[in-house]
């Protein structure tokens, strides 16, 4: 019986053992729950924090980088939710915020970026701009001297890189020259392309550039209509009903008056006269009707000859592009001279139109003083905005003391591909 | 009597032009729809002039002013009023290349002052010249900066676009409340600093004044 009352004995303690466990999970529980207040209360807002200031330099970069390339990096973020005024970070404000964060793949590319970068720049600036000093002193001469010293890697030592080579170290003379050469001649493209890569990363995401071009698209519009419908009302709408009071208090006087109606008839026709001449300007602004009735390139040879400058236009255009392209080509262009004409003190442009593989290149440029600002000035957001819908861009290269030359590309799907 | 081909695709503006002429004795022998009917009904019926909208089916682009200057390189001496809803001054240089008269470029509008419209479709149907006031406004601001028409004087400039409009002399005296010999001394001034040879012969002056105008707007 023994070892009965020794089983017994052991389920008894064994049982105070498992009271025990199950009362530790109590405290597990909280400590579990204090653990993710924690988290919530330190992390949350610091995971905020510091992605939105990282945004900051981010933005600062995007800018400087824009104006170094001509080209401006459009800020990706989604929209941000309205801020939290509680300012408890488990709140569901605060958790959208984050999630608003989180899902916004803008925020992993700047992760990615800030990764790449470094290495892009050590391969790209460090190494080139190390071996350019290195090639032409240490690996040119260090055969002369044969200094036994720095470090080995193998049989390979840094300060005395030609020694494998044996009696052909001297060979270390020109190679040196040529790497030196070569890293020179190589670095400007090198920075291009850093400059091309950095671009890409920090530019927004096609997802969110189609969604941001469709709501600029709507936007833009929605503005034209509305700018129309005023014109209309005010212009030549306002006019026809000028019109037909007069023509009315014409009838009422005819037999009467007829001195007064000879004045008022006069006075209608005018008033039908400026009408017109309110819809006719209307009409240009909508579509110019050159270029419904001759296409872009006897357009822009109108627009050119309208501009008081001389401007050398040469368009080589030999299909037809898509007409709202053509459209929005005539308005850049348009835009570009105005500006140049009003702001450039430029004797001289030039205009050129080239039809390439995938798209056509618009250059506009002038002999002015320089000095434009792409960022500034609402006509050259429009033409950035207008031309984004057909993924265009504009580059303007405006150095202080000048020349001017602002450059469209806008890919197109000509004929010949379909 | 004056006989004229209207082409105008407009039934409203047809009917309404023939109404116009046959009230200052023009006759119009033939109103047409399209450029290809343009070029038939002026060789059937041969007209003094002929009135053309730039704009004409079937493909409403600027069939009329093709039809137009395709029909005086037929008919070198045929002369044209193209009408419009607009002007443009690369049209106006189209129609005046040849560097004949005979050629008139008005907007609808001028339609409205009837006197001066039947003044324009004269002059033009006796070989002279009709430039809308727009175009010439257009031409004469797009002179580049330095351009000698800087040196001219207020009233040097008024004399010059009534000018290039294709008045003559005794026109532009009377539209600028002046003596006919004061316009000829205005003109010869102009002609002086602009460095054009100056003619009697009215036409061949307009002619001259828009060539400059057209050849600065270009350069």
């Amino acid at each position: 019986m023994k070892w009965f009352n020794r089983s017994i004995r052991a389920f008894y303690e064994g049982w105070q053992q498992t009271f025990f466990a199950l009362i530790m999970l109590v405290p597990l529980a909280l400590t579990l729950i204090g653990m993710a207040g924690v988290v919530t209360v330190v992390l949350i807002p610091l995971f905020q924090a510091i992605t939105l200031s990282t945004r900051q330099l981010t933005n600062t970069y995007r800018a400087a980088l824009g104006k170094i390339t001509g080209t401006p990096i459009p800020v990706p973020y989604a929209a941000a939710p309205p801020p939290d005024d509680q300012q408890h970070p488990w709140s569901a404000k605060s958790l959208e915020r984050v999630r608003w964060l989180f899902e916004d793949p803008a925020t992993w590319q700047d992760l990615v970026w800030m990764l790449l970068n470094p290495i892009m720049c050590v391969l790209t600036v460090l190494l080139p701009g190390v071996l350019a000093i290195y090639a032409p002193t240490v690996i040119s001469f260090s055969w002369l001297i044969h200094p036994e010293i720095g470090p080995m890697f193998g049989s390979w030592r840094l300060l005395d890189p030609t020694a494998f080579l044996g009696n052909y170290a001297w060979l270390g003379l020109p190679a040196g020259l040529l790497i030196a050469a070569w890293m020179l001649a190589t670095a400007p493209n090198n920075l291009k392309g850093l400059y091309a890569f950095s671009a890409a990363l920090l530019a927004p995401t096609r997802d969110i550039q189609v969604s941001e071009q469709v709501a600029d698209l709507t936007n833009a519009q929605e503005a034209e209509l509305r700018r129309i419908e005023r014109d209309l009302h005010d212009g030549a709408q306002a006019r026809m009903v000028a019109v037909g009071m007069t023509l009315r208090t014409v009838e009422r006087l005819l037999d009467t008056n007829p001195d007064a109606v000879r004045e008022l008839i006069v006075e209608a026709r005018e008033t039908s006269a400026a009408a017109l001449r309110d819809l006719r300007a209307l009409v240009r602004g909508i579509h110019p009707p050159i270029l419904a009735e001759r296409g872009l390139t006897d357009a822009l040879r109108a627009l050119a000859l309208q501009t008081p400058l001389a401007v050398d236009v040469h368009i080589d255009l030999p299909e037809p592009v898509e007409p709202p392209i053509e459209a929005a080509v005539y308005f850049a262009v348009c835009e570009l001279l105005t500006n140049t004409t009003k702001h450039a003190h430029a004797e001289h442009a030039s205009l050129t139109l080239r039809l390439v593989d995938d798209g056509i290149i618009v250059t506009v440029g002038d002999d002015g003083r320089g000095g434009a600002d792409p960022d500034l000035g609402s006509g050259l957001r429009g033409i950035r905005r207008r031309l984004a819908s057909f993924n265009g861009t504009l580059a303007i290269n405006s150095p202080v003391g000048g020349p001017t030359t602002a450059i469209m590309e806008i890919p197109v799907a000509t004929r010949r591909h379909c | 009597m004056l006989r004229v081909v209207i082409a105008e695709d407009q039934y409203l503006l047809r009917a309404g032009l023939a109404r116009l002429l046959a009230a200052y004795d023009i006759e119009t022998v033939a109103s047409v729809e399209s450029g290809d009917d343009l070029l038939a009904a002026i060789d059937e019926h041969a007209p003094d002039l002929a009135i053309v909208d730039v704009r004409l089916p079937p493909t409403y682009t600027d069939e009329g002013l093709r039809a137009a200057v395709s029909a005086r390189s037929g008919r070198p001496e045929l002369p044209i009023l193209v009408l419009s809803q607009h002007v443009d001054a690369l049209y106006a240089r189209e129609l005046l290349a040849d560097g004949r008269g005979g050629v008139g470029y008005l907007l609808k509008d001028r339609v409205f002052n009837d006197g001066e419209f039947i003044e324009a479709i004269r002059r033009v149907s006796a070989g002279g010249t009709a430039m809308d006031p727009e175009v010439i406004a257009t031409l004469v601001n797009s002179t580049p900066r330095h351009s000698p028409l800087i040196a001219l004087t207020t009233r040097e400039r008024e004399v010059l676009e009534l000018m290039a409009e294709g008045r003559s002399n005794a026109a532009v005296a009377r539209q600028l409340h002046m003596s006919e010999s004061a316009v000829s001394k205005h003109t010869a001034s102009i002609f002086d600093k602009l460095g054009l040879v100056a003619t009697d012969d009215d036409n061949r002056r307009v002619l001259a004044v828009l060539a400059y105008l057209g050849e600065s707007a270009d350069r």
